[in-house]
Order: C-alpha cells, then structure tokens, then sequence
C-alpha cells in the first residue's frame, strides 16, 4: 500500500512539472527587443587572387550600395531607439514580438517615432496589431483617424466564423446550389428553342404563345437556383445571423413574386402585357444575383481574407523568433513584405465590392443595379485571384520558416484587427 | 482506513488531471486543423462559385425583351 502512495506521489509531481513547463510564456521579453537588428548583410568570401575586371565593378557597386545602405540605416537608427522607447511606454502590454513589428516599417517609411507619439495608447495598439502593409500605408499618410475604423478582434477559432454551422451544412449547401445552376443551366438550353420561335414568329398570336411557354421556363429556371441559394444563404458561416435574416426575406419576396408571375403570364393577352412581366422576371434575376454574390464574398472577404491575415500575423510571429535565434532572415522578410502587400489588395478589392454590393441592393434604378452588380462580382473575382496568387507566397513562408526551424502554423495570435464595417456585416 | 485514503487521494488526483488537460485546451485559439492548408482549402471550395458569378441569363432576358 506505501508504495502504491509513493507512486502516485511521484506519479502527480511528474505530471504537474510537466504541465507547468508547458504553460510558460516568454513573448513579453523586453531583453527580446535589443536583438531586433536589421539583418546583417552578408559577405561573400574572396578566394580568387586576381578578380577580372566585371566581377571587380560588380563589387565596387554592391561596395557602394551596402554604404548608401548603411547610410539609411544610421539615419533610421536613432528614430528607431526613440520609437522603441515609445511603442514601450504606450503600448506594455502587448508582447515584446507584436509590437516591434512597427520597427520593421521605419525602413519603408520616416519619422515613424513622432507619427506613433501622437497616438492614444489604444490607437498605438491598433496600429501595433495592423498587418505591415496597412502600417506602412496609414503611417506614410499619416492619418491616424483610419484607426478609428479599425476594431480589435478576440481570435477564437481559426476560421473566423460569425455563426456556428456544421461542416457538412455548408458543404451540403455549397452543392445543392451548383445542381441547381446545372439544372438552371439546362433550362437555360431549352429557352434556345423557344427564343428562336419567338424571334422567327410573325403574327403577334405566335409571339404571344411563343414568348409565354419562353417567360414560363425562364421563371422555372430561376426559381430553381433561388430556392438553393436560400440555403446557401442560411447555412454561410460567414454571414450574421441579421443579415441572413434580412437576405432570406428578399429570396422569399423574389420566390412568391416570381409563382405569381406564371400565373400573369398565363393570363397575358397582349405582347405589352408579356413584355412587362418579362422586365419583372429580370429584376428578381438581379435580385438572385445580388446575394448568390455576396455568399461567395462574404466567404472569400470574411473568412479567407482574415484566415490570410491570421498567418501573416503568425508569420511575422515567426520571423521574431528567428531573429531572436540570430538567423538570416532577409528572404523570410522580403516574402512576408510581399504577401501583405497582395492581401492589402485583396482588403482593398474587398471594401469595393461591399460598397457594390450595398449599392446595389439599395437602389431601385434596375439598369444601374445590374451594372453595380457588374463591379461587385468583378470585384469579387479580383479578390479572389488576388489571394490565389498569395497563397503560393503563404507556402514558400511555411517552407522558409521550417527551413529556419521557427513554428510558423502554432504561433499564438491572440487579437486581429478588422475594419468596422466586416465586423458588422 | 488506508482504503479510504487511497480513495480519496486517487479521486483528488483524477481532479487535478482533469483540471490541468483542461486548462491546456483553453486559449482563444483553435489549434485543430493546418491554418495553412485550411486557407488553401477554402480557396480552391470557392474557385467554381467565382467561376458561377456571371450574368449570362440576365443578359438573356434583354434579348428576349428585345424580340417582343
């Protein structure tokens, strides 16, 4: 029996170290901040005895330019000692690792200190928090008032869902919406028929019969991909519960308009009467577009835009830790410096297919809609495209970072920042 | 009496297992899942709908206007 007691004793004391050891936290290290250096410049070694000539104007070039560089960087130096103490004093308790990430842009950008002097300390936080792309370009203009746009997101899953839907929901959805387009789509082939007859018909009772079965399937073929897209609507984690509510009325609206519409078209006895009914039929079609749209940029501008920015941030996270280690990290900076630049763009493209897409769905001018709604889905897709060419960028940076041996999918990110607007979407 | 003991001495250690496994899983982060393939993942899910966003049946509907 004493010994069962001793083991368990021994058993606990174990079990309690380890867990302590992986509890500890070292990011608030203000010793960290002196290793944050420029990156050494690297030296080639000299072995050759005589240097022909092109390879010696090749030395005296990047002889001259390392000195010009050098000059920047002593010019820098002593801002970036003031910012330091500055970014120290205002923002303590944000880890050492996220707030000397404004150090790196006082090489992009000047007088970085007394911009950030200006600032509240909950400013300086938002600021400190900013992806390196949207600090350079408020600290270049200078407008601080941008942070007030700006708000601090607790990050509590990974996936930056507004709403709680199961996986097999969503995906469920995402499919039941393509059948429909595909079944859509085939109805779509049949009106080639109808649209002919109706094209070739001479006498006014053969257009009226011809254009009636037209509107008829075309109403069908609409209703086909709106009864999907409420689900696909309904079941977006990436939508709040608000505005789903208010996007499903406007689909129910455009569902029971468009039934009573093959009702109308069944009772039309003149071509005026059939050419009105068709006009509404193509305002519930931009009705459709509208949020078949915004379920796919609600997607790509919430939850995949702010996923990016999440490991842009852990990226950076990572890039801290190799510095810290003493390791090269020019390439690892460059990278990241390119990857936030694209997913500015992609914030950028984002904002602009918002203001479409609220445009849109405010206005009653039908010809003005549709060509808003050309911008959003033009928009959208250059979002897109835009994080499909960052996303190779995303993995060259894993590939670097376990090349320096620094984590780069488990760093901690604790807040991001988020425009206003997409938290109140 | 040392049966009882032992009882309450393995209760009160399943309750301080429980306790810290459960402290380790609290954070505000969800570590479940690659972040990085995950955000490949929903990229390459969201490539046919951008494919999809088109207005080819609106602008089939003008022309039909047109015909009556």
């Amino acid at each position: 029996m004493k010994k069962i007691f001793l083991f368990l004793v021994l058993f606990l004391l174990a079990f309690n170290v380890t867990a302590q050891g992986e509890g500890t936290d070292v990011k608030d290290d203000s010793s960290v901040d002196d290793r944050l250096e420029p990156a050494v410049i690297d030296s080639q070694p000299d072995n050759a005895l005589i240097i022909p000539e092109p390879e010696r104007k090749k030395v005296r070039e990047r002889v001259e330019d390392e000195e010009v560089k050098t000059e920047n960087r002593k010019k820098i130096e002593g801002n970036r000692e003031r910012l330091r103490t500055l970014i120290e004093e205002k923002i303590k308790d944000t880890p050492a690792a996220e707030r000397n990430r404004i150090l790196k842009i006082t090489e992009r950008v000047e007088n970085v200190d007394t911009f950030i002097e200006d600032l509240t300390p909950e400013e300086a936080k938002k600021f400190a928090l900013l992806t390196r792309a949207k600090q350079i370009e408020i600290a270049r203009e200078r407008k601080a008032k941008k942070l007030n746009n700006i708000k601090i997101m607790e990050v509590k899953d990974e996936e930056f869902r507004v709403r709680q839907i199961s996986k097999e929901n969503v995906k469920k959805a995402v499919e039941n919406l393509k059948e429909a387009i595909k079944q859509s789509d085939k109805i779509e082939e049949n009106l080639k028929e109808t649209r002919e007859r109706l094209r070739n018909a001479e006498k006014n009772e053969e257009k009226l019969a011809a254009g009636k079965e037209h509107f008829t399937n075309a109403v069908e073929a609409q209703l086909t991909e709106l009864n999907s897209l409420k689900e696909r609507i309904q079941n977006n984690q990436d939508l709040t519960a608000d505005e789903t509510s208010a996007a499903v009325e406007r689909i129910d609206n455009a569902i029971s308009k468009l039934n009573e519409t093959k009702a109308r078209i069944e009772a039309a006895t003149t071509l005026d009467e059939l050419k009105q009914i068709g006009k509404k039929i193509r305002e519930y079609a931009l009705i459709k577009h509208i949020y078949k749209t915004r379920a796919v940029q609600a997607n790509i501008c919430h939850g995949i835009l702010l996923r990016s920015d999440l490991l842009e941030r852990k990226a950076e996270l990572a890039l801290s830790d190799a510095e810290k280690n003493g390791q090269d990290t020019t390439e690892l900076n460059s990278k990241i410096e390119e990857l936030s630049t694209l997913l500015e763009t992609a914030r950028t493209k984002c904002a602009e297919a918002k203001e479409s897409f609220n445009s849109a769905k405010e206005t009653d001018d039908v010809e003005a809609r549709k060509e808003l709604i050309k911008s959003f889905i033009e928009s959208v897709k250059t979002a897109h495209k835009t994080l499909l060419e960052a996303n190779p960028i995303i993995k060259e940076i894993r590939t670097m970072t376990n090349d320096l041996n620094v984590e780069l999918d488990s760093q901690k990110v604790d807040e991001i920042v988020v425009e206003e607007e997409d938290g109140n979407e | 009496m040392n049966k009882k003991i032992l009882f309450i001495f393995l209760v009160a250690a399943l309750v301080i297992v429980a306790g810290c496994g459960n402290g380790n899983s609290e954070g505000t982060i969800d570590q479940s899942g690659n972040p990085v393939d995950n955000a490949d993942q929903a990229l390459t899910d969201a490539q046919s709908e951008v494919e999809d966003l088109e207005l080819s049946d609106v602008d089939s509907l003008d022309e039909d206007l047109n015909l009556i």
